[in-house]
């Protein structure tokens, strides 16, 4: 397993384009950010935290575009089906690769992000520590969608699956809110590390099976 | 024995002609209940203290509402019917009926939206039910259009019922998720333990409304399975003798 | 008729003012339901045509 992680580390850490790119457009849009709106503290801080979650929403969706498409179109799929290694460990792998590259590094640039907004160092640490669980999340329900349109090369269905992630979004409202009125938001993080379990687990077998299907 | 009983439903050909003979009956005698329906509520009905004649507009929102929901729960039954036991007519069902549900929540959805406007000002409000109902819309479309961007029909089917499982289980989330967020429409009127705080004479029409669309929708998802059956089954010998 | 809550034409279309509310929903209603039914019973007549001219 250990060498399966570091090919896929390997080949995506290459590819520049495709990790360093969406890191650049997240830090983009959170500094364009101020730039539309006049300066004025207290209304920039109304609406910052959603542009946060938003972006980063928005960055991943378009950045899994390719993760299985190169394996698909140059055969290396069929040669892991035909010599049984086991497909949920490779997906598995690849999403874990991706959070790693992009994930990380979008969850420490909000942290830095909160910080020079909000000043103040806990909720910002809170912060990154949720970005980094629900970019995750994330990562594993666009592959989810990415995997259902393989071979057309579109995003299509990972539009399609972004009603899924809604409850994320009204979650991490809902805890923003409390975060601000200082009332209990362990909940809430319980919540988000729940639903990060769940799709840690079954993500990689839902995608092993549409690969499979894809490739009969 | 049930085995027996419930294989022969499988089969496409007595699933075509069994509908064929139920078809007319069930069509004609729910227009027949809808139309009943409507008139009693439209018509005779008392005008609602607080809001109003335009209350009226329930006859059509809540029947198309709950047609809607049902018609998912369809859906998903269907998609898993057809992803553990392979049957192929389970999948005719799911691709047939995603286009019917998308055209009655698009209903339920302009209804509701018209009905807001009189009574609450506004045409659109984001809370619980309204926006559980844009994302029922939303994920009928994206069945639609995930099955017709395949070219090989038995891959299609396979992944709109993976889709249609994954979003059956997102719904109630989604359902308990909003209803954190904001409550702006009216809870339930109708449930199944309590007195119902309608007046009767208002809840009767509202009762033949609902189960006759919901015979009438029924009915029209036969028809629709059936043309999917002709569809996909061109080449056998009982649909060339029809 | 018993109790009809309206008592002329017009102010059956007019309802206080809410009748175009009621109305309109009606059109759109009828219009979804009559446009779902006989799609497919054109599909399926059109397939059946096609079908007795192959053969």
């Amino acid at each position: 397993m250990k060498v399966l992680l570091q090919i896929e580390l390997f080949k995506l850490f290459k590819k520049i384009r495709s990790w360093l790119g969406p890191v650049l457009i997240f830090t983009l849009i959170i500094i364009a950010y101020p730039l539309t709106v006049e300066y004025s503290t207290s209304e920039l801080a109304k609406s910052f935290y959603s542009i946060l979650w938003l972006g980063a929403l928005m960055t991943i969706m378009f950045s899994t575009e390719d993760i299985f498409l190169e394996d698909y179109l140059d055969g290396t799929m069929d040669q892991y089906i035909v010599n049984n290694i086991s497909l949920p460990l490779i997906v598995f792998i690849k999403i874990f690769v991706y959070w790693l590259l992009i994930g990380v590094p979008i969850g420490i640039l909000s942290f830095i992000f909160a910080l020079v907004f909000t000043s103040n160092f806990e909720s910002s640490l809170l912060i990154g520590v949720i970005s980094l669980v629900v970019n995750y999340i994330y990562f594993a329900v666009f592959s989810f969608g990415n995997s259902l349109s393989l071979n057309k090369g579109s995003l299509l269905s990972s539009l399609v699956c972004l009603p899924l992630v809604l409850p994320i979004l009204i979650t991490l409202g809902k805890f923003i809110t409390a975060l601000e009125y200082a009332l209990n938001f362990y909940s809430y993080i319980i919540l988000l590390l729940g639903v990060l379990s769940i799709i840690i687990t079954i993500i990689p077998f839902l995608i092993s099976f549409i690969l499979k299907a894809h490739l009969d | 024995m049930f085995k027996k009983f419930f294989h022969q439903f499988a089969s496409p050909k007595t699933f075509y002609f069994v509908s064929q003979k139920i078809f007319p009956y069930l069509f004609w005698l729910s227009i027949v209940s809808l139309m009943i329906g409507l008139i009693w509520g439209i018509l005779y009905a008392p005008v609602d203290k607080v809001q109003g004649n335009s209350y009226r507009i329930i006859y059509m929102h809540v029947p198309a509402s709950f047609a809607a929901q049902s018609l998912y729960m369809m859906i998903a039954v269907a998609s898993f019917i057809f992803l553990i036991w392979k049957v192929k007519l389970a999948a005719y069902v799911v691709k047939s009926v995603s286009l019917i549900g998308a055209s009655i929540t698009f209903l339920a959805l302009i209804s509701g939206s018209i009905w807001g406007v009189p009574t609450w000002g506004t045409w659109w409000q984001w809370d619980a039910r309204i926006t559980s109902t844009l994302i029922l819309f939303i994920m009928y479309l994206g069945l639609i259009s995930l099955h017709n961007s395949f070219n090989n029909l038995d891959k299609a089917d396979k992944f709109i019922s993976v889709l249609a499982l994954v979003g059956f289980i997102n719904i109630p989330i989604i359902k308990m998720s909003v209803n954190w967020w904001s409550t702006l429409h009216q809870p339930a009127s109708i449930t199944l333990s309590s007195k119902p705080s309608i007046d009767m004479a208002m809840l009767y029409p509202l009762m033949i409304c609902i189960f006759s669309f919901l015979g009438l929708i029924i009915a029209i998802v036969l028809r629709a399975i059936q043309y999917e059956i002709l569809l996909r089954e061109k080449n056998k010998k009982w649909i060339q003798s029809i | 008729m018993i109790n009809m809550q309206f008592e002329s034409l017009s102010s059956l279309l007019y309802m206080n003012g809410h009748g175009i509310y009621v109305w309109v929903v009606l059109i759109i209603f009828l219009m979804v339901i009559t446009g779902l039914s006989l799609f497919y019973k054109i599909k399926i007549k059109n397939f059946k045509k096609d079908n007795n001219e192959i053969n």
